[in-house]
């Protein structure tokens, strides 16, 4: 019985210690990166060989059969071909044109949020060239950005999370915008000074918030890509992102907002690629000015 | 069943890193919503022990959950909703063979925690909230710990008899 007291002192003491730790990573001090990089560096190999065997045809890509773009022997098993078609797939993507990206295979989604997984680990790391903020992509387009790596893996913030902003061109006429994970039926409507119907109704489950941030119109279908950051980090420029799928009602807002549809599926990922460089532009050459 | 590194604990320990493993590596195969895999670790060593050490094992799990890549959007969200669970879960406690209604009505309670706790983090933090989601992933859960409590509780009764023996 004498026990009791210390194991109830011990409890106390470690809530307080968790709690502490949620309140430095909430408030962002780095220290807690680091608690998760020993997490990553221990169990993200149990992670990588726990997930999906395969990865063949992406160790393959490291060498000459890359560039004659997978001449694969067609005696694979089912996945490797499968695997081998999706970085076919991502590789004659638009957005990897050019680019020098590393493939990699989702191994482990984290707990689900309200609109899906928020976070998931890929098995390439800082052994593979990746470092955090580094743009994540798949045939589709965008899919996050690296936020975490350990030595064999490293961990992507999805498009959706609450957490992830995207500033992103819309259109023709390439409005600049920003892009947000969907927040609830409580938005910021109260800031802009709008009330009662004209609210932003809360979005269906998966679909990114749009706002844009200069004047311009925008309409359904208009196409959303990144609008790129200095460096390419943590977006390289031009990825596509999705569409506009419905327009909000407009009422007192300086610039109108959207319901944007995006165009990775986060709940089906498999083979991805993190960019290392942006994809390769059309050059341009020079012209000469002709004076009448 | 003193000293830190009892075959007991130890077996708790590695039944809670299998479930957290097997929870995101299954996350990355099944679309849709997948029961709690470490919930009923939890509930079935709180279950036995009470509820301050149910409390240090859902503490402990919940690290294991927070750290296990890709990790919790908040690190420590995790420890402390299943520190919660095992306080719940041990308030249970009941000498002798557990009788399967209080089973269901502690799992179910147990399981009440993670779930209400993850619906009011998303409305304090004004993101969107999957209620369907969230029920269906409570069922699930209350399911699969009505199988699978019962089982551990008989494996830790037997393992405990051995070690006596």
């Amino acid at each position: 019985m004498r026990r009791r007291p210390s194991r109830r002192r011990l409890l106390v003491a470690l809530l307080a210690a968790t709690l502490v730790v949620v309140v430095a990573d909430v408030s962002g001090w780095s220290a807690t990166d680091r608690v998760r990089a020993l997490g990553a560096t221990v169990l993200g190999p149990l992670e990588r060989v726990a997930g999906r065997g395969g990865g063949a045809a992406l160790a393959a890509s490291d060498s000459r059969a890359a560039r004659t773009r997978l001449g694969y022997d067609a005696a694979v098993d089912a996945r490797t071909t499968e695997e081998a078609r999706q970085l076919r797939a991502l590789l004659d993507s638009p957005g990897a044109t050019g680019a020098r990206l590393v493939p990699a295979r989702v191994v482990a989604v984290g707990s689900q949020g309200a609109a899906g997984p928020e976070r998931v680990t890929i098995d390439v790391g800082s052994r593979d060239g990746v470092t955090a903020d580094r743009t994540v992509v798949n045939a589709d387009g965008l899919v996050g950005r690296v936020v975490a790596t350990g030595p064999w893996t490293s961990d992507v913030l999805l498009v959706g999370s609450a957490d992830l902003a995207v500033g992103v061109r819309v259109g023709s006429a390439g409005t600049l915008g920003s892009l947000t994970g969907a927040t609830g039926a409580t938005g910021d409507t109260g800031a802009t000074g709008m009330t009662g119907a004209s609210g932003v109704r809360p979005r269906p489950a998966g679909q990114l918030d749009l706002q844009l941030v200069q004047r311009g119109s925008v309409a359904v279908g208009d196409a959303v890509t990144t609008m790129g950051s200095t460096g390419g980090r943590p977006f390289v420029a031009g990825v596509p992102v999705g569409r506009v799928s419905s327009v909000d009602p407009g009422g007192g807002r300086f610039a109108p907002t959207a319901a944007v549809q995006p165009s990775v599926d986060v709940t089906r990922l498999d083979v991805v690629g993190v960019l290392l460089t942006a994809p390769r532009t059309t050059p341009r050459t020079a012209v000469e000015g002709t004076a009448r | 069943m003193t000293g830190v590194l009892s075959p007991l604990r130890l077996l708790r320990a590695l039944a809670v890193v299998v479930a957290a493993l097997v929870a995101v590596v299954l996350g990355a195969r099944v679309p849709g919503p997948l029961p709690d895999l470490v919930l009923p670790v939890v509930v079935a060593g709180a279950l036995l022990s009470g509820p301050s050490r149910g409390a240090l094992l859902g503490l402990g799990a919940g690290w294991v959950v927070d750290l296990m890549p890709p990790g919790s959007p908040v690190l420590g969200s995790a420890a402390l909703l299943y520190a919660a669970v095992g306080l719940v879960a041990g308030a249970g406690r009941r000498e002798g063979e557990v009788a399967v209604g209080w089973l269901a009505l502690v799992v179910f309670a147990a399981s009440a925690v993670p779930a209400l706790g993850r619906v009011l983090l998303g409305l304090a933090g004004s993101e969107p909230v999957n209620l369907s989601a969230t029920a269906v992933q409570w069922v699930l859960t209350v399911g699969l710990s009505l199988v699978v409590v019962p089982l551990l509780i008989r494996a830790e009764h037997a393992l405990v008899r051995r070690h006596l023996a």
